[in-house]
C-alpha cells in the first residue's frame, strides 16, 4: 500500500495544532478568573511560570493561524511554482523572526524571567529559519532539490515537538492552578 | 532561469540576514534578567529593622523587663545625663544577662 507522505505530514501537523488550540480555549474557559486576577494584580514576578507559559501558548496559537493563513493564500495564488516557493520561504522566515521577537518582547514588557519552555520555542524558531534558509538554497539557488523529504520531515517533527510540549505545559498549568485554588480554599 | 538566479540570491541573502538577526535576538533575550525596581530607602530601612527584631520569647523574664524599660527610656528621648547613665547601666546589665544565657546554653 502506498502512503502519500505529504497528506500524512499535513494531517499530523494540523491535528496537533488544532488540539493545542482547543486545549488552550478549554484552559481559558475553565481558568478565566485566575488570569483576570493575575492581570488585575499586575504581580507577574511572583507568578513567573504561569505568566511565561501563558505568553508562550498565546504566541504559539496566534502564530500558527497567521502562518497557515499566509501560506494557504500564497499557494492559492496563480503564479509560477518557483516564485511561489520563494515567497513562502521568505515570508515564513520573517514571521518566525517575529515569533522569536514577540517572545522576548513580551517577557521584557512584563519584566519576568524566561521559563525553559519559551526558551525552547525560541531555539526551535531559530532552527526553523535555518532550515528554510538551507531549503531555499537547495531548491532555488543551486536547483538540486535534494532535501525535499528532509525539509518536510524536519518541519513537521519540530512543529509537533513544540505543540506536544505546549500541551504538556497546559496540563501542568491546570494541575498547578488547581493546587493553588485548593490551598486558598 | 538565468535572469532569475540573481533575484533568488537576493532573497537568500535576505533570509540569511533574518536568521542571523533572530539568533542574535534569541541569544540576547535568553540571557536577559528582569530589571529590579528602584526601592524607597525608607521602606528598605523598615524592612531591615523588622528583620532584626529580637523575639521576646527567647529572653528571660528579667531580660525582657530590662529591654522594655530601655526601650521606654529611649522613646522619651530627653538628653539628660541621668538618662544616658541609666541607659548605659541597662545596656551593661542586658549584655551581662545575654552572656550568661549564652554560657548556660554552651554548657547544656
Amino acid at each position: 500500500m502506498e502512503i502519500n507522505l505529504d497528506v500524512l505530514f499535513l494531517a499530523i501537523d494540523s491535528i496537533l495544532n488544532y488540539t493545542l488550540f482547543t486545549c488552550s480555549i478549554a484552559f481559558i474557559i475553565f481558568f478565566k478568573l485566575d488570569f483576570k486576577a493575575l492581570w488585575k494584580s499586575k504581580d507577574f514576578a511572583s507568578n513567573e511560570t504561569l505568566s511565561s507559559m501563558t505568553i508562550s501558548i498565546v504566541i504559539n496559537v496566534v502564530s500558527f493561524f497567521l502562518i497557515s493563513f499566509t501560506i494557504n493564500s500564497i499557494v492559492s495564488l496563480d503564479i509560477e511554482k518557483n516564485s511561489s516557493a520563494c515567497l513562502r520561504y521568505t515570508l515564513q522566515s520573517f514571521m518566525l523572526l517575529g515569533y522569536v521577537y514577540a517572545h522576548i518582547k513580551a517577557h521584557r514588557l512584563l519584566n519576568i524571567n524566561m521559563h525553559a519552555l519559551p526558551k525552547l520555542c525560541c531555539f526551535f524558531g531559530n532552527i526553523l529559519i535555518y532550515i528554510h534558509l538551507i531549503r531555499f538554497a537547495d531548491r532555488l539557488v543551486f536547483e538540486t532539490n535534494l532535501l525535499s523529504l528532509a525539509y518536510r520531515l524536519s518541519i513537521v517533527s519540530i512543529n509537533s515537538l513544540i505543540v506536544l510540549t505546549m500541551i504538556g505545559s497546559l496540563i501542568y498549568l491546570m494541575i498547578a492552578t488547581q493546587k493553588l485554588n485548593r490551598k486558598e480554599a | 532561469m538565468e535572469a532569475t538566479a540573481p533575484l533568488y540570491l537576493n532573497f537568500f541573502i535576505m533570509i540569511l540576514i533574518v536568521a542571523v538577526t533572530s539568533t542574535f535576538i534569541a541569544y540576547k533575550g535568553a540571557k536577559q534578567r528582569p530589571k529590579k525596581p528602584v526601592r524607597d530607602p525608607l521602606e528598605q530601612a523598615e524592612e531591615f529593622v523588622a528583620s532584626n527584631v529580637v523575639h521576646l520569647s527567647h529572653l528571660t523574664r528579667d531580660l525582657t523587663k530590662l529591654a522594655i524599660r530601655r526601650a521606654i527610656l529611649q522613646e522619651k528621648g530627653e538628653d539628660t545625663v541621668e538618662q544616658t547613665l541609666e541607659l548605659l547601666r541597662l545596656d551593661r546589665e542586658l549584655l551581662q544577662q545575654g552572656r550568661d544565657i549564652l554560657a548556660n546554653r554552651e554548657l547544656d
